[in-house]
């Protein structure tokens, strides 16, 4: 027969329930001397389950680990670039920024920094660049739609690629008439050292690989034609361009490239990879 | 009244209260933990985007074999501090890297992660001021004592310098173009031959005239010497390679393609095609690897040819020409750290040194945790012992208290739960 009395260890000990007041309005916590260990509440404070042992320390040993990775990468000096160039890019990063901003720089060499800036990945310092130089540059303004279309082709805008690149080969044409004229207003002949940017070829062969990935593959092989004719022993692009006539169903034309692209490079793998694939004799 | 407590004595809303407590003391550890993970994974790739350096590498296909592990271009940030085309690369026993560049008048010094390390310059070249001033520094090699031996090709002086560029010696020899050093040799390759030596420079012999004959030569732009003594020299324009032993006799001597200088090079270079499996264009520097295996750069090939160090057999190449980090234009010496297993190679129109991997070098034991140690991944070295000790750690614990509560209870222990059991 049960008693009366206080029926649990609160209501039995009158000190526990100022003890457990308190400790939930996050004051002392110490027990009572005097309460009997088998009546003791659960200290609020730790816990028996084993998934929040685990848990806590999951925590501290990840706190642990990120502490120890973060000291140990300071500890080598890795936290610091080192202050030379690791790559090519890097390299071509560092003096390219010192000539662009010793504000020396040309058309091409800002082209030039902003196909670094495109290589690295850094596309939107490459636009940021490429829109402050054009808006400065007077003269060799098709290097710098040539690499809009190049930065257009790396952001997946093929539409885009292919209007710079229009732009970048009008421009270039534009150059060479200027350059032609004034060699009359110097008396002399007319196409002396005349030749064309290289930035019509860069900006064709954007255009290309731009139409190329529209599907497009008629106006892509006359953007190659383009490029060949200012490049005609790049035997990488007769490939490609071999590649681009076969889509469009141009079997002898394409033989015809693999085999010309053999003549500049002998022993050129992917031209005579080219004409096994359509089963040519090499 | 109604009980409401348990057996136990606990009340029943304590232990609703703690299970409350519980769960939600588990949910915000859990919440604390992901966001732990999470930071710790922002890390982890702010650190890698801090290692990885900027722009494409050649990936080992593209590199036809060759492995990138990094690119040296320069000792500083300024330009003038770039190389404009370094030559001559030896590395020491302790793994840096030496490297002439001999238009800068300098060899420099890196450690095996890249970083400088040391600066071998006795002043600008043609000022009375600086007499030691190097000229043209072509070639370097190290000996065991880390001494630097510099092959100055205008002076026609091997220089022997400490690495805090203190001169030791100077040692005549006429254009010197290459040399190797190992505890009791110094050989000196030049335009005419090569002249074995102490290291102190007591002539041994000399061996070789200008022409084109066998024992001839024609430019000595390699040599490297064996464990066992072994002297390989590389004869440039008469592109062949011979081996011969310490005394200076012949073993063997193999054609590694047409004589440079003897055929003109047409508008491809493909045209001067050898009988000879090697088919070299120019054969310059050349090193031994792990596997005995002899390396020779050939810089109008822009790769490296993999010969056979017991009798000059053929046996592959690597190497691609082209700017990305891991190909090559006019590679010209290479030189192999045998303490992880790779090569460094002097890249010269790219104007850097690459140090580079190559299949079946023969690295084995500690040289994989060497090169390791030598990059961005020694950062993990520390966190990685912490897990392992945690571990261990662990299984340590579960060992004990398994045999804890395995082992049978003492008998006082035994008998003093008896009396509880009794009082109760």
């Amino acid at each position: 027969m049960q008693d009366s009395g206080p029926t649990s260890p609160i209501e039995r000990e009158p000190g526990l329930t100022s003890w457990l007041t308190e400790s939930q309005q996050g004051g002392a916590t110490s027990l009572p001397a005097d309460l009997p260990n088998r009546e003791k509440p659960p200290r609020p404070q730790r816990t028996s389950d084993p998934v929040v042992r685990w848990l806590t320390l999951a925590i501290v040993a990840v706190i642990v680990f990120w502490l120890v990775s973060v000291l140990s990468a300071a500890f080598f000096g890795l936290l610091s670039r080192p202050p030379a160039p690791r790559t090519q890019a890097e390299r071509d990063l560092l003096t390219l920024t010192e000539t662009v901003q010793s504000g020396k720089a040309s058309s091409q060499t800002y082209a030039q920094y902003v196909g670094v800036l495109i290589n690295a990945g850094q596309l939107s310092k490459a636009q940021q660049a490429l829109d402050g130089a054009l808006k400065i540059a007077k003269s060799d303004r098709s290097f710098l739609h040539a690499q809009q279309a190049q930065l257009a082709l790396m952001r997946r805008d093929y539409k885009g690629a292919v209007a710079a690149a229009d732009v970048a080969m009008a421009e270039a044409r534009k150059e060479l008439t200027a350059f032609m004229d004034k060699n009359v207003e110097n008396n002399r002949r007319r196409d002396a050292g005349a030749v064309m940017p290289t930035s019509f070829a860069d900006a064709a062969l954007a255009q290309a690989e731009a139409l190329l990935a529209l599907k497009e593959n008629a106006k892509a092989l006359k953007a190659f034609d383009l490029f060949i004719e200012q490049s005609p022993a790049n035997s990488d692009i007769l490939v490609q361009r071999a590649h681009t006539k076969l889509l469009v169903g141009d079997k002898a034309g394409a033989e015809a490239d693999f085999r010309l692209a053999l003549k500049y490079i002998p022993d050129y793998q992917p031209a005579i990879d080219g004409l096994k694939e359509m089963g040519a004799a090499r | 009244m109604t009980d409401t407590s348990t057996q136990t004595g606990e009340p029943a809303g304590w232990r609703e209260a703690e299970r409350r407590r519980i769960i939600r003391t588990r949910r915000t550890l859990i919440v604390l933990l992901v966001v732990l993970v999470i930071l710790l994974l922002i890390t982890s790739y702010a650190l890698v985007q801090i290692f990885q350096p900027i722009g494409k590498v050649a990936s080992t296909k593209e590199g036809k074999g060759v492995t990138w592990v990094r690119s040296i271009y320069g000792w500083g940030k300024a330009t003038d501090q770039q190389f404009w085309g370094p030559q001559g690369v030896g590395v020491g026993p302790d793994g840096t890297i030496w490297a002439t560049t001999q238009a800068q008048n300098r060899v420099v010094g890196f450690n095996p992660d890249g970083t400088f390390n040391a600066m071998l310059y006795q002043g600008p070249q043609g000022d009375p001021k600086y007499p030691n001033a190097l000229t043209y520094p072509v070639d370097v090699a190290v000996d065991s004592a880390g001494l630097i031996y510099v092959a100055d090709q205008t002076r026609s002086q091997v220089r022997v310098l400490t690495r805090d560029n203190k001169l030791v010696r100077s040692i005549f020899v006429p254009t010197p173009a290459s040399l190797a050093v190992s505890s009791d040799r110094l050989v000196v390759g030049s335009a005419s031959g090569f002249v074995i030596m102490t290291p102190t420079g007591q002539v041994i012999k000399v061996l070789g005239k200008q022409g084109t004959g066998i024992d001839e030569f024609q430019a000595v732009r390699g040599v490297a010497i064996g464990k066992d003594g072994t002297i390989f020299a590389v004869d440039q324009f008469n592109n062949r390679v011979s081996a011969y032993d310490s005394k200076g006799n012949r073993k063997w001597i193999v054609s590694t393609g047409n004589p440079g200088n003897a055929k003109p090079v047409s508008s491809s270079i493909a045209t001067t095609r050898s009988k000879a499996p090697a088919n070299m264009q120019i054969p310059a520097g050349l090193t031994i690897d792990g596997a005995n295996r002899l390396v020779i750069a050939d810089p109008f090939g822009f790769d490296f040819v993999v010969l056979d160090s017991k009798d000059g057999r053929y046996i592959t190449r690597y190497g691609a020409p082209g700017t990305l980090d891991g190909q090559f234009v006019y590679p010209s010496d290479v030189s192999y750290d045998p303490a992880r297993d790779w090569f460094v190679v002097t890249d010269t129109q790219n104007a850097r040194l690459q140090i580079i991997r190559l299949p079946d070098s023969g690295g084995a034991g500690l040289t994989g945790v060497n090169s390791a140690l030598s990059g961005p991944l020694r950062a993990c070295v520390i966190p990685l012992a912490l897990i392992f000790l945690a571990i261990v750690a662990g299984i340590i614990y579960r060992m004990v208290k398994r045999r804890q509560r395995s082992k049978p209870a003492s008998p006082a222990a035994q008998q003093a739960d008896g009396r509880a059991e009794d009082v109760s």
